[in-house]
Parts: C-alpha cells; sequence; structure tokens
C-alpha cells in the first residue's frame, strides 16, 4: 500500500472507531490515538460532524431487491419454542402469553388469556428488529382502526400499549385482539364441501363486514381467504387491518401519509389493476417483490385452494406483511400513497407537475386508492371460492408480468369451469372485477345486495334480465296472474300485423339515418354532427346540458361492426352534470347505443384562475376534438381520441387526449380556444386555429383592463407536437417570445391585426393538402357586422404558401364579401363533413321568428371545380330560433341573413341573400 | 432449437471468482443491456407502467438473468456489483442528458425527454453528477466503502445483503456506509 492509501485507511479506521463514542469523547479519543496528525484528526472530526450533519434523505437507497432474502445462505433461524421467552409471561397483570401462533413480516401473533373477563384472546406485537418510524405507525394505526370497527364480523381489538419483553430490545408496541378460531374463508367452503348457496352466503356476510369498514373510510386492501377466518360456528371474520388505508374522509384523527413514498402493498392475486399499476408506474413507487424467490416460481398460479396460503388454526392474524411465504408472494414496500392513474379512463386525475418540472415532487393530493380496490378483491374472493380457482393464470410470471396480467388480461369467465354459474354470477363476479373501478360495483354492499338478490332469485343489476328470465321468475311467483296474461297476450297476437305495418312506416321516414343509429337518433337529446370519422365536434355552443353525437368511430378492426360513438356533453355549471364526454359502443344484436366509459371534466387542480373564482372542472366543458392516430403503434394501439375542454368565460382550454378506452394520454392547458383542429400525420403535428387567450395570461399577471384589451380574441393557427404520456400542469403558450414555465407551440401565427377585436369567426376549416401542409378557411363577421371569409394556405412550418386572392389582408378579407365560388365551396364543404344525416330531418322550429333574423341554409349544393357559383342548389329559410333548438351546426347560414335584417351597407351578403325566393 | 448457447449467467459468474477479467466484463455487459433494456421497455410503456423504479429494474435484470434457478448469494454478489456499475451509469447518462436539456433546451422548461426517463429516474440530475464524481474520488481512496455505498445506492442492497455480498460482516458494512455517507456528503459541500 502507498503512503497516501494508508492514511486514508487511518481515517477510515479512526472514524470507525469514534462513530460509537458520545460526541464529547470523540475529540479526546482521536487525540489520544492520533497524537503525531492533528490535521488527520480535524479530518476526522470534519466527518463525523458530516455523518451527523448529512439529512436522512441523504443518498437515500432505494428499497432492497428483497426477492433475495430467499437466497441468502442464512435464513432466518427457524422458530425455536424453547428459546421463546414469551410464553408464560405476563402482560399488564392481566393477560397471560401462552404460545405462538405465527408470526408475519412485522410482527409476532400470540395465543393469550385474560383473567377477568376469563377468555382467550390474541397478542400481536411487532418484531423488535423491523421498528422503523413507518412501520411503527401502521403497527399503532391498525388497533386505532379495529376500534373504529364495531361489528359481529370483524374481530375486535381490547388494548394496545408498549411493553419491554426484556429481549434487550426496549419497549415494543403490542395490542390485544379478539382471538379468532378459525379457517381461510376458500378452506372452509373446500374441506366442507359447502354448496354453492353457502358459499355465498359466507361472502354476503364477509362483503358487509368489508362495507362496515368502508361506511368508516377504511379500506382493507388486503382483502384475501387468509383474512377472512370462518370459526368453527360457521361465521366468518375480518381481520388483519395492517394494511388498511384510512381515506381523508374519515373521521379518524389518524395522520395517515405516512412518507411520500408509493407503495404497492397487498397480495399480489387480490390486487386491484389500480394497485398494480400504480406500484410500476408510479414515480417514486418502490415496488418490490417481497418473499419472491428466484428458486421459486415468483407467483403462485392457478390453482385449488388447497394451496391456499395460510395454514389453518394459525389464523394468520399476522399476515400482514412481506409474509416469508413463497406460494402468497405479496408485493409490498414502503408508505402509502396509492394514487391509481392507469388503467383508468374515468376522472384522469391530473397529476401535479412542478412548476418547474426538472425536479419530481411527491403528489401532496390524497391517493386515489379507494373503496372500489376492495370491491375488486372481493370478486377475485368470489371467482375462488365458487370456481376453487384464481381468476389469472401468474404463474411462472414476474411481479411486473403478473401486475400486467392482472390490468390487461380479462379473466376467463366462472362458468368456464362450472356451467351452473352461467348468467348472473357470471355477471355479478366479472362486474366486480372489472378493470377500471367505474364499471365495478360502486361499494362492497352493491356488490352484496348482488349476490343477495342471485340467492332469492331476484334480477341482479350485473345483468339486466332479459324477457325471458323475467318472465319466467315472474310467472314462477305469480301462477294465476301468468295465466291470465297468456290469455291475454293470444288476444294481443292479433294486434302485431297492424304494429309491424307502423314500424316500417317509422323506419321509412328514417332512411337518411346510417342504419346503426336509428335509436341515437331517435333519442331527442343526442344530436348526431359527423360521421366521417375525423371532426368530434366543431362547435362549442353551450346547449345547457344537451348532449351530442359528436362522432363515430368505424372500426376497420372488425369490419365497421365495431361501431363507437362519442357523445360530448356540453355541461353547464349550472346543469351540474360531471360528465362530459362518453363513449357510447353499439351494440349490433341489441340495435342499441351502450356506454362505455365516460370522461369528466378535468380538474384544473392548481392552475390560476384568472378571475380569482372558485375554478373547478364544471367551469370546463367539452368544446371541440378530433379522432386520429396520434401516437404510433408502438405506443398506442389504433386512433386516439382528441379533446378539448373549454373554459366558459375565460380564454382557457385543456386539451387531452385519450386512447378509445379513455385512459389520458396526453394532456396540456392553453391559454387559447380551440375552434378546429386537424393533426397532421406527416409531420406528426396538431394543426389549431384558434383564440389567444393571452390576454387572460396578462390578466393573471396583473396587467390593467384597458392595456391588455389589445391582446383579446387574436386569432391564431398554431402547432404543437403531443408526446406519449406527458400530462403537464403547465400552459402551451402563443407568445412571441418563450415564457418561463411555459411551453411553446412548434409555430404560432397570427390571423389579423390585433387590434381587430370585434373581428368574430363564424366559421373555420382546416383542411390537409398535399405536402403536408393545410388550408385554413374562415368565415366571419367584421366590424360592425360585416362578413367575409378568407382561404390561407400553410406549409407543415406554418409558412404561408398560398392565400384566396381577395384575402391578402386578412383585415380587408374579414370586411369584404367573399367570393361566391369560395362561399360555396365552404359551405359544400361543411355540409359534407358535418351534418348530412340530420340534413332532411330538418324540420324548422316552431314559433314566432323575427323576420330581420330569418336565415337560410343551403341543401344540396356542389362546388364548381373551375371556381364559378355552384351548379344546383337551393335554400331555405327558417327562423334563427331553429338554431338554438338544433345546435349549431347551421350556424354558418348566418352569413346568408336576410339583406332587409341586418346588412350593414357595406359589404352585402353574396348573391345567394335572395330571400323572398326560396326554391 | 438454439444452435449458439451463450454461457449461462451462473458459468459467467463462476468465472468472475476465479479472477477471469473477460467474464467479468461479459458480466458487466450483460447486466448493462439488460438493465438498459428494461429501462428502455419501462420507459416506452412496454411494461406495465408508466416509469420504473431502481430496484424493480435490478430486479428484473436480476430474473432475467438468472432465471429462477437458485443463485448462490456469493455470485450474486458479483452480479449485484456489476448491477450497481449499470444502474450508475444508466443514471448518470441520464442526468447529463438532462442537464444538456436544461442548458441548451430554449423551449420553455419542462423536460422533453427523448428517451422518457422517468420521474423516478429524474433524480436532481446536478446532484446524480456530484454524487457520480464524489464516488469516483471515493473509489480511488476508500474502494472498499465505495463498494458498499454503490450497492447501497445504486441497487438497494440492504446492510445486510450487502454485508453477505461482499462477504463481511454487518458492522463492517454499516461502518462503511456511513463513513461513505459522511465523506461523500462533506465532499458534495454540505449538502
Amino acid at each position: 500500500m502507498t503512503e497516501p492509501t494508508s492514511r486514508q485507511d487511518r481515517l477510515h479506521e479512526l472514524f470507525t472507531a469514534a462513530l460509537h463514542l458520545p460526541s464529547a469523547q470523540q475529540e479526546p479519543y482521536l487525540l489520544r490515538s492520533c497524537p503525531d496528525d492533528p490535521a488527520l484528526v480535524r479530518e476526522v472530526l470534519a466527518l463525523l460532524h458530516a455523518a451527523d450533519a448529512a439529512p436522512d434523505d441523504f443518498l437515500t437507497p432505494p428499497d432492497p431487491p428483497s426477492f433475495l432474502s430467499k437466497a441468502t445462505p442464512h435464513p432466518p433461524a427457524p422458530y425455536d419454542p424453547a428459546k421463546d421467552t414469551l410464553p408464560g409471561r405476563r402482560l399488564k397483570g392481566r393477560y397471560t402469553i401462552q404460545h405462538r401462533l405465527g408470526e408475519g413480516g412485522m410482527s409476532v401473533v400470540y395465543e393469550g388469556a385474560q383473567d377477568h373477563p376469563r377468555r382467550r384472546v390474541a397478542i400481536k406485537i411487532l418484531r423488535p428488529q423491523f421498528v422503523s418510524p413507518k412501520v411503527l405507525r401502521r403497527f399503532r394505526d391498525e388497533p386505532e382502526i379495529l376500534a373504529q370497527l364495531n361489528h359481529p364480523h370483524i374481530v375486535r381489538v381490547f388494548e394496545a400499549d408498549v411493553e419491554d419483553f426484556g429481549a434487550g430490545d426496549g419497549p415494543q408496541p403490542y395490542f390485544v385482539m379478539e382471538y379468532v378460531d378459525g379457517i381461510p374463508l376458500t378452506q372452509y367452503a373446500h374441506d366442507r364441501r359447502l354448496p354453492l348457496r353457502q358459499r355465498l352466503e359466507l361472502f354476503a356476510i364477509a362483503c358487509d363486514a368489508v362495507h362496515e369498514a368502508h361506511q368508516r373510510g377504511i379500506i382493507h386492501r388486503d382483502l384475501k381467504p387468509g383474512n377472512i377466518l370462518v370459526t368453527a360456528e360457521g361465521q366468518p371474520k375480518l381481520l388483519d387491518f395492517g394494511v388498511a388505508k384510512i381515506l381523508a374522509t374519515s373521521g379518524l384523527a389518524i395522520e395517515h401519509t405516512l412518507t411520500g413514498e408509493l407503495q404497492l402493498i397487498g397480495t399480489l392475486q387480490y390486487m386491484s389493476p389500480e394497485q398494480c399499476d400504480v406500484g410500476l408506474s408510479e414515480p417514486q413507487a418502490s415496488a418490490r417483490a417481497n418473499s419472491l424467490s428466484p428458486a421459486e416460481p415468483p407467483v403462485s398460479g392457478i390453482g385449488p385452494m388447497g394451496g391456499s396460503p395460510n395454514a389453518p388454526g394459525t389464523s394468520s392474524l399476522c399476515d400482514e406483511s412481506p409474509a416469508q411465504s413463497v406460494e402468497n408472494p405479496k408485493v409490498s414496500s414502503r408508505s402509502d400513497e396509492l394514487p391509481a392513474l392507469n388503467p383508468q379512463p374515468l376522472n384522469p386525475e391530473p397529476r401535479t407537475l412542478n412548476p418547474q418540472p426538472q425536479t419530481p415532487i411527491p403528489d401532496p393530493r390524497p391517493p386515489s386508492l379507494d373503496t372500489r380496490s376492495d370491491v375488486y378483491a372481493l370478486g377475485v374472493l368470489l371467482y375462488e371460492l365458487v370456481t376453487e380457482r384464481l381468476p389469472y393464470d401468474v404463474s411462472n410470471m414476474t411481479i411486473v408480468s403478473a401486475a400486467r396480467t392482472i390490468c390487461e388480461a380479462a379473466p376467463t369467465p366462472p362458468s368456464h369451469f362450472d356451467r351452473r354459474l352461467r348468467g348472473d354470477l357470471d355477471a355479478i363476479i366479472l362486474k366486480a372485477l372489472e378493470k377500471n373501478r367505474a364499471h365495478r360495483y360502486a361499494s362492497a354492499a352493491h356488490l352484496e345486495d348482488d349476490v343477495r338478490r342471485y340467492l332469492s332469485g331476484e334480477p341482479t343489476t350485473a345483468r339486466p334480465p332479459t324477457w325471458r328470465t323475467r318472465t319466467v321468475r315472474w310467472m314462477r311467483k305469480h301462477p294465476k296472474l301468468a295465466t291470465a296474461a297468456i290469455a291475454f297476450s293470444a288476444g294481443v297476437l292479433a294486434w302485431i300485423p297492424a304494429m309491424l305495418a307502423w314500424e316500417r312506416g317509422f323506419r321509412r321516414g328514417m332512411q337518411a339515418v346510417p342504419w346503426g343509429f336509428k335509436k341515437a337518433f331517435n333519442d331527442s337529446s343526442v344530436e348526431l354532427m359527423s360521421f366521417d370519422g375525423r371532426t368530434l365536434a366543431g362547435f362549442a355552443a353551450g346547449n345547457g346540458g344537451k348532449v351530442r353525437v359528436a362522432d363515430v368511430l368505424e372500426s376497420s378492426r372488425s369490419g365497421g361492426r365495431d361501431l363507437r360513438v362519442v357523445v360530448g356533453l356540453q355541461s353547464q355549471p349550472l346543469t351540474r352534470i360531471p360528465c362530459a364526454l362518453t363513449m357510447y359502443r353499439w351494440n349490433q344484436p341489441k340495435q342499441a347505443l351502450e356506454p362505455v366509459w365516460e370522461l369528466h371534466q378535468p380538474d384544473p387542480g392548481p392552475l390560476p384562475d384568472p378571475h380569482d373564482r372558485k375554478f373547478s372542472p364544471a367551469a370546463f366543458r367539452f368544446a371541440n376534438g378530433c379522432i386520429a392516430d396520434i401516437f404510433d403503434n408502438k405506443e398506442s394501439k389504433g386512433d386516439e381520441i382528441v379533446i378539448v375542454f373549454q373554459g366558459g368565460g375565460f380564454t382557457q382550454s385543456v386539451l387531452q387526449i385519450h386512447d378509445l378506452d379513455g385512459r389520458l394520454l396526453y394532456r396540456i392547458w392553453a391559454d387559447a380556444q380551440f375552434e378546429e383542429i386537424i393533426w397532421q400525420p406527416d409531420s406528426r403535428l396538431l394543426i389549431c386555429f384558434g383564440g389567444d387567450g393571452s390576454a387572460f395570461r396578462r390578466a393573471r399577471q396583473g396587467m390593467p383592463e384597458d392595456e391588455r384589451a389589445e391582446y383579446r380574441h387574436v386569432k391564431v393557427v398554431f402547432a404543437f407536437r403531443p408526446e406519449f404520456d406527458k400530462l403537464y400542469d403547465t400552459f402551451l403558450c402563443l407568445e412571441p417570445e418563450p415564457i418561463p414555465g411555459t411551453i411553446a407551440p412548434e409555430w404560432c401565427r397570427m390571423i389579423g391585426p390585433r387590434n381587430l377585436v370585434d373581428a368574430c369567426f363564424d366559421h373555420a376549416l382546416l383542411d390537409p393538402i398535399e405536402g403536408g401542409g393545410f388550408r385554413l378557411q374562415v368565415i366571419g363577421r367584421g366590424e360592425a357586422e360585416s362578413m367575409g371569409s378568407l382561404s390561407i394556405e400553410f406549409g407543415p412550418d406554418g409558412s404561408l404558401t398560398k392565400r384566396c386572392p381577395d384575402s391578402d389582408n386578412v383585415k380587408s378579407a374579414l370586411v369584404h364579401a367573399a367570393p361566391e365560388s369560395i362561399l360555396y365551396q365552404f359551405a359544400h364543404r361543411i355540409n359534407l363533413l358535418r351534418h348530412p344525416p340530420i340534413r332532411d330531418e330538418w324540420v324548422p322550429a316552431k314559433g314566432k321568428g323575427d323576420a330581420a333574423e330569418r336565415l337560410y341554409y343551403l341543401r344540396d349544393c356542389e362546388a364548381d371545380p373551375a371556381g364559378g357559383p355552384p351548379r344546383t342548389h337551393s335554400t331555405e329559410t327558417c327562423p334563427l330560433n331553429a338554431y338554438s333548438v338544433h345546435g349549431s351546426p347551421y350556424r354558418w347560414a348566418r352569413l346568408l341573413r336576410d339583406g332587409k335584417g341586418t346588412s350593414t351597407g357595406r359589404s352585402q351578403p353574396p348573391s345567394l341573400d335572395t330571400p323572398s325566393s326560396p326554391p | 432449437m438454439p444452435v449458439y448457447d451463450p454461457p449461462p449467467i451462473t458459468r459467467i459468474l463462476e468465472l468472475v471468482q476465479t479472477g477471469d477479467e473477460s467474464a467479468r466484463r461479459e458480466l458487466w455487459r450483460r447486466t448493462y443491456d439488460e438493465i438498459h433494456a428494461i429501462a428502455a421497455a419501462f420507459m416506452r410503456r412496454e411494461i406495465a407502467g408508466r416509469t420504473l423504479q431502481t430496484t424493480v429494474v435490478v430486479h428484473e435484470a436480476y430474473l432475467k438473468l438468472f432465471g429462477h434457478a437458485c443463485a448462490d448469494f456469493r455470485s450474486a454478489g458479483h452480479f449485484f456489483s456489476a448491477a450497481a456499475n449499470a444502474m450508475r451509469q444508466l443514471l448518470v447518462e441520464h442526468a447529463r442528458k438532462r442537464r444538456a436539456a436544461k442548458r441548451g433546451g430554449g423551449i420553455g422548461t419542462v423536460p422533453l425527454d427523448g428517451d422518457g426517463f422517468a420521474a423516478e429516474f429524474d433524480r436532481d440530475p446536478e446532484l446524480e453528477l456530484a454524487v457520480n464524481e464524489a464516488m469516483t474520488l471515493l473509489e480511488k481512496e476508500h474502494p472498499r466503502a465505495a463498494e458498499v455505498a454503490k450497492l447501497r445506492y445504486y441497487t438497494g442492497l440492504t446492510v445486510r445483503q450487502t454485508a453477505e455480498a461482499l462477504a463481511v460482516g454487518d458492522r463492517t458494512i454499516e461502518a462503511d456506509w456511513r463513513f461513505a455517507r459522511a465523506w461523500l456528503y462533506q465532499r458534495l459541500g454540505g449538502k
């Protein structure tokens, strides 16, 4: 060894030796040991000081890969009753510890006897080697939680305290609870060969117990057969709240956000997709697979319940944490936050991004894990109870792929194993196992209810009865009435031919509507807008909660049979309808639209409100969108849905991209309105036309009203590039100079001068053109109700490539009448693109129509390829209020307003303004 | 029918134990490739999650490389050594990229990582690079303490597991860890 190295070694040695001394003795000790080198002493002292000063989180190691624990050549010593000093020991002068029942990762459970009243108790003691503040807190929470729960089927807690058990570990916390002498639910059912009915009855009781916990705001999080023991009397008892989670809304006064870290906790097979997914996908998640041995298949697979992890009798009272069991791997780690982001199409939680997003910050909001995760676990339990198998074969999978299976694979219907389960039970179980928790039972009570309905032969909510089963059920209940009804129906048969005739007539009336949508169209609250698979909704007119069918997707995958419809709800704050968008699927056999998923308004979360009001999701409504293949197939299969929610009363929007399952893939907020969006696959840019909201950003920054007036309502075309899986909580900002903390678009072009504050564009249309560019066509009103149009072509980089001859100057284009050709072409396009299906059905609204407000719409017009006037066209008039009845698709027709009414003379509407002579 | 059978990882570990330098390089290469591939797959969301956690990556790499064969912990120690180096390199590469993006980025200030490194990996890039530099110095001056620090910090081994991997006592590891922490803390200017 060289000289400097040995000095370094000496430094290390001295440091190590002095480390354990009380700080006052360190310096004298060092001076004594090293009298010749005061500099070294100073160095060691400085290091010792640094050791003290380093904060706990300095160089925090990640969680240990504890799958190694099995591979260690020194497994923990097997339990040796001879060495256990605890049995026979007295506690608090009331309890006698008797013998060990079992142990879990964190704790040991003993059976004990209480003197008065005399009864058997279970005493759970925290293992000294696991005492960390976190574990301690969780351990102490458990009796607190249990004390809140007063239910005959939940284990009761008697008391909790700390005691020095004399093993040199100092005082250890423990608690005393009811002794449950039982065996795991599934094993009980298996051993006794219980008939289906009794299994379901036991299960219903367990649901009730879980629901009791939920009522108190407690999620169990580790429901599995081993935690629901059935006593010799056949009474199930729910136990082990060692990883239970207290919901923020509950009244429990336990500060329960243990740390900022995330956790994957629970037993894998019973874990809901949202529990699984988070551990592997959340930042800072400390997923690890405890008790995963490389020597063994990491996850036990489908198997008869004989393989149930918890041995009978040992009661698995202590099974709450990283158990040593190989067969029953638990994924666990530290802390308590479990925000489930995916797959969860509903209410995509805006993820909190740091304003300076370089450093991730823990999400301070309460985790989104909720009681429905327990409902899922109950579903697995029910599955296992009736089929004696687990829903997923995750044998031989690593934790990650097992989690993926849980998140993605569809479970085999229970009836596959037992045909008796067909129908309602299948439906109940599959509903409880839904990946998307919004589709699960809302609570354990609902699940219980459905199971009980099934038991009593009533229709279940999971599977609304078919007319046949309903009839059969009804006939069983009311045999006399049934006879009468049959006689009556015979008479009714005579009517059938007449009814059929009526229906044929009805169908004829609906001819113009595509075959798939009669039902939807028939519903007056639904409006069809587009079938071209491109435009979701170009119009943002608020219709007070009116539903519009905004688009139809025809999936090429299934030859057009898998039709889907997106319905955007123009909800207003007043209507208090939270849902903003629903995806329906066309059910061909039933000839009906069925909701698949729905999206709620995005939560603006931490974003600043320009007006200092309460800034809630209700302030945003669905405004615009399109469907396109934004992310290539590697990332996301198939098309994506681009949706814009527009803030009401202020120019702020949020654009979100979802996949067809509703999963949120991208989000960006914008100080802008999105009036038209197209996707340019060549340049991979979203091209948007809309209004710049910089005025509102300036308002937020405190610019006085008069100064910011010139920034208002500037029309812009801009482009940005969506990125897969980015959820920004920052704004896309359309300022010429980049502003820190915001995102700049790829490019942005202003349409019209800034001071054109009154310019209002009635319609804009973006169209892709050859070479990756696009064309913007706008019809709008300029100052003093003048009208005009413009047509501009842009290159993919936003460069101006061509203008319409008379729109060299955008402002002049606005104040001059558009040439007929453009107008017709434009109108024609709108017609074709947006509302062919309802064109023929459109009936002018009844009621008084002001003559001045009569308007026209074009029908069947065709653009002349040579640019001349349309070849055939017709006009009709209808009162303006029809417009509000039917929504905005015909808004463009205002251009063709009655000349007697409002035109100002400076610019007349084009030659079609001959209202007195509709064809 | 496999035409070419690469030597099983356990064989490589045996060779590493005999001091075979090429086996060491092979182990490092395979570990790095595996860790990199897993990390990249995570990033692309091909595996369940959006983001990943150091431990999960190491864990997956371990299972991938070792299959379900029982590995003797002492040889696994070599794996972890290689894994620690691989993780370190990955984190440093990432931190460099992020720092570059931060300085030259221009557009906005939101990280727009091409490789989509997950937030878990997004430790403060400056700190990460500083730790890396200090770690290199520590390796020179106190190799054993540095080894301990790397195993703990980059692969998340516990004190116990580190002790087993390096075949020394728990107390030694504990002292080395505290020494390394103090030393690095001091070197990083108290923060």
